[in-house]
């Protein structure tokens, strides 16, 4: 007993606290199984093998993974700096917008080595002109940058759907709207691996080590700051300016990007579906990696999991559902959500006792 | 007759420090009661014991002979226990009638029925004081004198003071010590909570001195000199010879100027054409109480909020400390980087980009030790600093590294003999080293031992400059005013 209590008053407890949200997580879950007539360790079985069960699944998983490990990683510095950036969304459709039509552009038949960054540099750009639809109204009037990133997202959602059945409607012609194939240069070409991973793994790969670094670099410790005192940040010549923009556009050419990855390289063609939630659970992704880049791997990985290994238990339980997956989904979010609330209440009454 | 109020070999424990240690207090209707004591030494907790606010770990809380127990705040009101604490405790929307009528215990009240009663309490203790006005529209002194009368409406035989008078101007503070000794005339028992000196001498019969969570010393206040109470509060001071600081030359060109400044903050207090110039080597102390505008005034010149109209001039760097020692702190990271934080961007504490912890906590560790910030843990999250220390470490880091300007807001409010003096010997050094010091305070003793002209704010204007002597005899004219015996400034 003593030894709890010491952990638990020790510098270990936030740890102690995550684990037993996320341990309380995932015994909601077993409830729900339970309560679908489902056997537990049929249906866990049948995750791990849908999930990571063969070569060809854990390259499912890593895919499915990529984009929302490089949404997360891209609003890190904005969490840290205390935007709430929730546009990711339109982001990914924005971004992949430009660079499908620089792909379909004569610029995308040139050889791969241009064609392929200028296709990035398109969802990049995409991606950054968009966050700044909440980034500027913020810093000049401060408008919520939560609701007018939700609003963002409807434009871009909207205007895809526009230029799907005007400009960029495929000229061969199809019952769905849908973009052309894009020009194989422009195509982000596949790993030698079995699955459908493409070489956009290793730039995420990379970006993760640039995260590694920038997690303790000055520059993320001075928008901590920032997020606690702009005063104090000004001290240390950080304008909210810069703090707020450079931040978001981040966090945008982020989405960006993977809205390119996904375009050129998994959907080869622009389609209504290209963002498919990706933006929203690349945030969750974000919160339950807490904005540090490894557990942002590790969480993306599971959240991945829960949606490739739903099929699974569906193969081996087909008592439960395949939304068990989204399931799991929203219950480990709560979870986290309870643990940050929980650490942070902790911390400040903690301070205000030795006041 | 009202009974004492007593607290009979008290003990309380917070975690690891012991708050109180087989404290004994008595407090005897018809007196002025005084305690003393530094920053932690146990006061607040003895009037929370008191007030119902927190209950002892051992012994026991006593009203006449007998041991009460005070379970909450409302039973300590029913047994005639007032309190007014530091920061007030009225809510400012409502009038104090409203006010009253929200302690209340009983759920159906009639306003007349309160009000008269407020209105007889007032009355009776001589409080003038207005009853229908919302609370935040008084003054901070209307707003005190109206908690006394609410205390007294209440019931109230034994008062509790805490540092009353720390947000008072001197003839604000003559007026409440006048309501105090009347109050202890009509046989009620005043308590005041203080650690200045002088004040003490000013009203109370007798003290009791607490000291590290001990009585150091009791009794009459007739029979203690100043140097006695002052060692039973510190120890030992040791005697600190103030540096010597080179003339300033009149030709000196200022660094700070204000030049019919307009600017308001979010305190409703704004300034009004605000014409000050501050040299390189002076300081410059601005008295005003709160409600003058001293904090839009202490923004304004740091450069913290932007002005309405007229013109700012600031060469070089501007440290500034605030009011409120937490808006210069980072309550959500550990302390070493609310220490480390104006020397960040130094090469030394990073290596290929990344933060080097170990060199962060060095100089954190290193600037504790120069300025005695208690305890000198760089990894404690910063809300968890008292208020004296959170002072200290902002002070030190804002004044360390030598800078042009500096705007230091209420330097030493709140702070015990000890380390106020600490503050001021590194004031007066900061400023012989060639910084231009401006100085915002409410606390006359401060601005004549320190300065080198005061002006005076009030209601967002400067209403009277004085150099250092000409200001000694301006504020011995308030303190001759007074009737009472005692006459000394607070």
């Amino acid at each position: 007993m003593l030894t709890i209590r010491g952990l638990a008053a020790g510098p270990l407890r936030p740890y102690l606290v995550s684990t037993l949200c996320v341990v309380g997580g995932f015994a909601v879950v077993a409830l729900v199984v339970a309560a679908t007539d489902g056997d537990l360790t049929v249906a866990v079985t049948g995750w791990m093998h849908g999930a990571f069960g063969t070569p060809y699944a854990t390259a499912q998983t890593i895919a499915y993974a990529t984009p929302l490990v490089l949404i997360a990683l891209g609003s890190s510095p904005a969490l840290r700096a205390g935007v709430i950036v929730v546009g990711a969304e339109g982001q990914v459709i924005t971004g992949a917008i430009l660079a499908a039509a620089l792909a379909i552009s004569p610029l995308g038949e040139l050889p791969a080595i241009v064609a392929l960054p200028i296709g990035a540099a398109g969802g990049i750009l995409g991606g950054a002109v968009w966050s700044m639809i909440p980034a500027v109204p913020l810093l000049r009037w401060r408008v919520n940058e939560i609701l007018s990133g939700l609003m963002a997202n409807y434009l871009a959602i909207q205007l895809l759907a526009y230029l799907l059945r005007t400009s960029m409607r495929d000229p061969e012609g199809h019952s769905t709207p849908r973009g052309a194939d894009l020009p194989d240069p422009s195509r982000i070409p596949f790993l030698p691996l079995p699955g459908r991973l493409t070489a956009g793994v290793v730039v995420v790969l990379a970006l993760v080590v640039v995260g590694i670094w920038w997690h303790r670099s000055r520059a993320a410790r001075v928008l901590d700051i920032f997020a606690e005192s702009r005063w104090l940040a000004g001290r240390l010549d950080l304008s909210p300016a810069r703090a707020i923009l450079g931040t978001t556009a981040v966090s945008g050419a982020a989405a960006g990007l993977a809205g390119w990855m996904q375009v050129a390289g998994v959907d080869g063609r622009l389609t209504p579906g290209v963002a498919g939630g990706i933006g929203f659970t690349g945030l969750v992704v974000a919160v339950l990696g807490r904005s540090r880049p490894v557990p942002i791997v590790v969480a993306g990985l599971i959240m991945a999991s829960l949606t490739t290994g739903s099929n699974g238990i569906q193969l081996l339980s087909p008592g439960t559902p395949a939304s068990i997956g989204a399931v799991t989904q929203g219950v480990l979010l709560l979870a986290v959500a309870m643990a940050l609330a929980l650490t942070q209440r902790n911390r400040a009454r903690r301070g205000a006792a030795d006041d | 007759m009202t009974d004492a109020l007593a607290l009979h070999r008290v003990s309380r424990r917070f975690g690891t420090v012991e708050a109180l240690h087989e404290v004994d207090l008595r407090f005897e209707p018809g007196q002025v009661h005084a305690v003393l004591g530094e920053n932690g030494a146990g006061k607040t907790t003895a009037i929370r014991l008191l007030a119902g606010l927190d209950q002892p770990d051992s012994g026991t809380v006593q009203l006449g002979d007998t041991p009460i127990r005070l379970r909450s705040r409302d039973a300590a009101i029913r047994r005639g226990i007032g309190l007014i604490p530091q920061t007030g405790s009225l809510i400012g929307e409502l009038t104090l009638v409203e006010n009253l009528a929200l302690t209340q215990p009983r759920r159906w009240l009639r306003r007349r029925h309160t009000g008269a009663a407020l209105a007889a309490a007032a009355e009776s203790t001589g409080v003038v004081v207005d009853l229908v006005t919302p609370v935040q529209k008084l003054g901070r002194a209307q707003q005190q004198l109206g908690e006394l009368a609410l205390a007294i409406a209440q019931g109230a035989r034994i008062l509790l003071l805490d540092e009353p008078t720390s947000v008072l101007d001197a003839a604000e503070i003559h007026g409440l010590h006048l309501r105090l000794r009347a109050f202890a005339a009509s046989g009620i028992a005043v308590v005041l909570i203080t650690h200045r000196l002088s004040e003490v001498r000013a009203i109370a019969d007798t003290a009791t001195v607490l000291s590290r969570g001990r009585v150091s010393w009791s009794g009459a206040i007739g029979d203690a000199d100043d140097v006695t109470l002052a060692r039973a509060m510190v120890g030992v001071l040791p005697t600190t010879v103030p540096p010597a600081r080179p003339a300033i030359a009149d030709a000196a060109e200022a660094v700070l100027s204000l030049d019919g400044a307009w600017a308001r903050t979010d305190d409703l207090a704004p300034i009004k054409d605000i014409h000050l110039q501050v040299r390189p080597g002076e300081i410059v102390a601005v008295i005003g109480t709160a409600g003058s505008g001293q904090r839009a005034l202490a923004e304004t010149a740091a450069g913290v909020i932007t002005l309405k109209r007229g013109t700012r001039t600031a060469a070089g760097t501007v440290a500034y400390v605030p009011e409120d020692r937490m808006d210069a702190l980072l309550p959500g990271l550990s302390l070493k980087w609310s220490a480390a934080l104006l020397r960040l961007r130094e090469p030394r504490f990073a290596r290929f980009g990344m933060l080097r912890n170990n060199e962060v906590s060095a100089f954190a560790r290193d600037l504790f030790t120069r300025f005695d910030v208690r305890p000198p843990d760089p990894d404690l999250p910063a809300a968890a600093l008292s208020g004296g220390n959170a002072q200290k470490l902002v002070m030190g880091r804002e004044l360390e590294s030598a800078p042009t300007i500096a705007v230091l807001h209420a330097a030493t409010q709140g702070l015990d003999l000890r380390a106020a003096n600490g503050i001021r010997t590194l004031i007066l050094a900061t400023a012989a080293a060639g910084t231009a010091v401006l100085l915002l305070s409410a606390d006359h003793e401060e601005a004549r031992a320190l300065a080198d002209r005061v002006l005076v704010l009030r209601e967002g204007r400067i209403t009277g400059e004085y150099t250092a002597a000409e200001y000694d005899h301006a504020v011995h004219r308030i303190v001759d005013d007074r009737p009472d015996e005692g006459g000394r400034a607070c």
